[in-house]
């Protein structure tokens, strides 16, 4: 486990970063208590594996319904969009070598849906995101840690709402 | 009083102390954006928080649809592969950039050239020939320099003949004004930032910190058991050795 302490936003932020391994992944649920807000980071780079998407995708179903993170907000932070910007590098040749099924140029915008709702129409994917921004405390935000770019935006919606969350916890 | 002023000051006053775990599967950069975090600076002006990405997302979402709803009269092979391309870029969407930031329009740039396109990439040209003009600060964090750092390798690799080899014959005819105003577009992308890789690029640092060197983020892994047990075996060996080892040796020497 790594700790990271900062202060940002006027608040002082704990940051928790828990191992990701199959074996690790059990343990994740004894640190829900007295957590004010939770990143869940997803890989969509081109090379990432479906597969593991969808079992991102299993554990974060878990999260959310787990009784002791009512409440919580939730970031989903899609991450490594940068190498998303040299798609043309990735050929479809390297897909036919390893049978595995990879993300290619998936667009975010499914990938959000995949992790957000199952809206029947396209429309209905822009009422959801919208909702889910503005009422629940669910938000998808994509960029990449290796650059920054986009970082920011979601740790600022993350430490506000994990701010006013710390608020009420602690009356 | 005492107890009402403190008592004020740690309901109002205090910085509220957040707990934010950080979990996902397995290399998927965690590590690396807790590292991140660290080093991002949050104070600096233009916050714009909160729902920039959906925005980013619902722009591109317009975007192609619209070029969706042109592109129905034309063949469907072209609609299947119109949503395919598409990147997305964390900033203030603006005019401009959004031009860069979905360059799906493949299919857009083929199926006719808007006179508003034409204006945008003359107006992006301009934008790389004043930077070029200006130099460029070390570390540019969200400043309008570096959108022009971001857009231009952008429009380079969408919008390049090479990107997009299979064009239909159908279309050939708009290709010549196409490529004339992308050789513009790419020649001042190249004049302007030939060291400027967009790959080195950084986003909202703090000044004077760097990012944590990414080789050196290993893994975050339990104790391994075995390990423990070594670990707990060699303290009781040492223990043992100190303390009591000399004597029942001699004994069972002698």
């Amino acid at each position: 486990m790594n700790l990271g302490k900062i202060e940002a936003c006027g608040a002082k932020l704990r940051l928790m970063d828990l191992g990701g391994q199959v074996k690790m992944r059990p343990l994740w649920e004894r640190y829900y208590n007295g957590i004010h807000a939770i990143t869940f980071v997803i890989d969509v780079s081109p090379t990432c594996d479906v597969s593991k998407l969808m079992e991102a995708r299993a554990f974060y179903r878990c999260m959310r319904d787990d009784e002791s993170l009512r409440n919580v907000p939730i970031l989903i932070f899609a991450n490594k969009t940068d190498t998303r910007r040299l798609l043309d590098k990735y050929n479809t040749d390297d897909e036919d070598e390893d049978n595995d099924i990879l993300l290619g140029d998936t667009s975010l915008l499914d990938i959000a849906d995949l992790f957000l709702a199952k809206p029947k129409s396209s429309r209905d994917l822009l009422k959801k995101l919208d909702a889910a921004n503005d009422d629940d405390n669910v938000a998808f935000f994509a960029g990449s840690a290796k650059t920054g770019e986009g970082v920011r935006a979601a740790f600022d919606w993350l430490i506000q709402m994990g701010a006013a969350q710390a608020r009420q916890a602690h009356k | 009083m005492f107890g009402l002023a403190s008592g004020l000051y740690h309901t109002y006053l205090i910085p509220p102390e957040v707990s934010i775990l950080i979990i996902g599967c397995d290399d998927s950069g965690k590590s690396t954006l807790l590292e991140r975090v660290k080093v991002t600076d949050f104070h600096s002006k233009e916050s714009s928080g909160k729902r920039i990405a959906v925005q980013q997302i619902r722009n591109d979402f317009m975007h192609t649809e619209k070029a969706i709803e042109r592109m129905k009269d034309v063949s469907p092979v072209q609609q299947r592969k119109s949503p395919s391309k598409k990147q997305t870029l964390k900033k203030k969407p603006s005019p401009k950039r959004r031009l860069f930031s979905c360059p799906a329009p493949k299919m857009y740039s083929q199926s006719r050239v808007d006179s508003d396109e034409e204006t945008e990439l003359i107006e992006s040209t301009d934008n790389g020939v004043e930077l070029q003009g200006t130099p460029k600060p070390p570390s540019n964090s969200n400043a309008t320099s570096s959108d022009g750092i971001i857009d231009l390798p952008y429009g380079n690799v969408s919008m390049s003949p090479a990107a997009s080899p299979e064009r239909p014959a159908l279309i050939q005819g708009f290709q010549p004004t196409d490529d004339g105003i992308d050789n513009e577009s790419v020649s001042a992308a190249n004049c302007s930032f030939d060291e400027g890789e967009d790959d080195d690029q950084e986003y909202d640092l703090k000044a004077g910190k760097s990012m944590f060197p990414l080789h050196l983020i290993r893994p975050t892994r339990e104790f391994h058991p075995l390990l423990v047990l070594f670990i707990v075996y060699h303290i009781y060996c040492v223990l043992n050795i100190t303390y009591h080892s000399p004597l029942s040796w001699k004994q069972k020497l002698a």
